[in-house]
């Protein structure tokens, strides 16, 4: 490759490298993504506090709701996925994939309501609360995903 | 006409400013430009090495190629970077293994993977033998160097929690963090943060103590001042000493040997001449004993 070509990538690779940070921040306060990854350079801009995940079953859309029964191992799997993936991406991630898992393991539920608890310090307390981010899933046939929405 | 005209004169003068940048960044002794970087990619090998043989030990798991396979193939293509007509198949190599972890672990994949993959990057597109090579190649990793010291400063400055010391309060959750915090809360202070558990409910995490809000704040400052200061030729004697001190400092509590290894490299890479060249030994020593930690060789006490 010549030099002036491979000088031009680096230019560019280095352009990338010197905005993208930016855009990472950008994701951090749009969608609550950890400062600690992406390569946006803001190790220990953030504690780093798990989430946990409650789940709401119905039978039917404007049923009642009921804590979902115990479930399958591989139910279970598709949680911490998501799980593991929420505590980075946060609401730059669904659990669309958890959702269809559940629907598939317990076939009697029709509408399931998903609250992700995050945990985060409070800057005006410091107290560790926990924020809920809730997703709404209602069964669709021969519909792979959910159709859920996000509220917080 | 006119347009295309207008647009070659424009590339033109991106050019010169690309040029002028790097030859501003780039500048030093040319004589020792070629053994500068040859240093920094030597430790670059070495702690990319020193970390899959660590991860291998510590039982990091994945799917294929295990991370046993993937430090056999590290150290292979580390070791093919030294020889002149293997050295970009190398590092071709090493930017492969980097792409894999960072595309398995992805989202958790730490900063320092991405570091080291554009590092392995720019040493394969670029060649310290190269006279054509040497300014762009200086002046982009000097550049790295600003750019991550100056966000990570940013970005304690923009979440907040530096302002009144809460997050290194809450690091106290960590005990190598302890140590540091200790000297800057009173006792009692210092004996209550340590009793809380990280739970729903805990805290407060605020202290008040004046010395902790101090350096807390002093932190960003301190981040994003260096960069500043690394980028202006005349101040870099005072900045490159600062930074040595700042990432000390840190890494006394943070403890990210393989981060802070290639971070003090990359600051060193400011100085004239080519004084990197003394951490060579320094660094294959900790990287080896960091490798023989994990091996259980060692007694543990620092890790990453």
């Amino acid at each position: 490759m010549v030099a002036r070509v491979r000088h031009g990538l680096v230019a560019v690779l280095m352009t990338c490298l010197t905005v993208w940070p930016l855009v990472q921040i950008g994701l951090c306060f749009r969608y609550d993504v950890s400062p600690w990854k992406l390569a946006g350079w803001g190790m220990y801009a953030q504690p780093r506090l798990g989430a946990s995940l409650d789940v709401v079953a119905r039978e039917t859309p404007d049923g009642a709701g009921e804590p979902l029964p115990p479930v399958a191992y591989d139910v279970m799997v598709e949680a911490d996925r998501f799980l593991q993936d929420w505590r980075w991406l946060r609401r730059l991630t669904r659990p669309d994939r958890f959702a269809q898992v559940v629907f598939d393991a317990l076939p009697k539920y029709q509408a399931l309501e998903i609250v992700v608890n995050n945990q985060v310090l409070d800057r005006g307390t410091g107290l560790i609360v926990t924020e809920p981010v809730r997703f709404a899933y209602v069964r669709q046939p021969a519909v792979a995903s959910g159709t859920g929405g996000s509220s917080r | 006409m006119e347009g295309d005209d207008a647009g070659v004169i424009q590339a033109e003068r991106v050019g010169r400013g690309i040029a002028r940048l790097a030859d501003f960044l780039g500048d030093d002794d040319p004589s020792v430009r070629r053994v500068k970087l040859r240093v920094f990619e030597t430790v670059l090998v070495l702690v990319v090495c020193a970390e899959q043989w660590c991860h291998t030990l510590a039982g990091v798991r994945g799917t294929a190629p295990s991370t046993g396979q993937l430090a056999l193939a590290t150290t292979l293509c580390g070791l093919a970077t030294f020889h002149p007509r293997l050295r970009r198949g190398g590092f071709a190599g090493l930017v492969a293994v980097h792409v894999l972890v960072v595309w398995r672990f992805f989202p958790a994949t730490g900063n320092h993977r991405y570091l080291e993959l554009i590092l392995c990057s720019l040493a394969l597109l670029l060649d310290p033998r190269a006279e054509a090579d040497r300014v762009p190649y200086l002046a982009s990793l000097r550049w790295l160097v600003v750019v991550v010291l100056f966000y990570s400063g940013l970005q304690k400055l923009l979440h907040g929690y530096y302002f009144q010391g809460l997050y290194l309060a809450y690091a106290t959750v960590e005990e190598h963090f302890r140590p540091i915090v200790s000297w800057m809360v009173p006792a009692a202070e210092a004996a209550r943060l340590y009793a809380l558990q990280p739970t729903v409910g805990s805290g407060p995490y605020l202290t008040g103590a004046p010395l902790l809000v101090a350096a807390s704040n002093a932190v960003y400052v301190t981040e994003i001042g260096l960069a500043a200061l690394l980028l202006v030729p005349r101040s870099r004697p005072l900045a490159v000493p600062l930074v040595m001190a700042f990432l000390v400092a840190v890494e006394s509590a943070a403890r990210e040997a393989f981060f802070g290894t290639l971070f003090v490299s990359g600051a060193l890479l400011f100085r004239p001449g080519a004084a990197n060249r003394a951490v060579v030994p320094v660094v294959a020593l900790l990287m080896a004993a960091l490798v023989l930690t994990g091996a259980g060789v060692l007694p543990r006490v620092v890790f990453f």
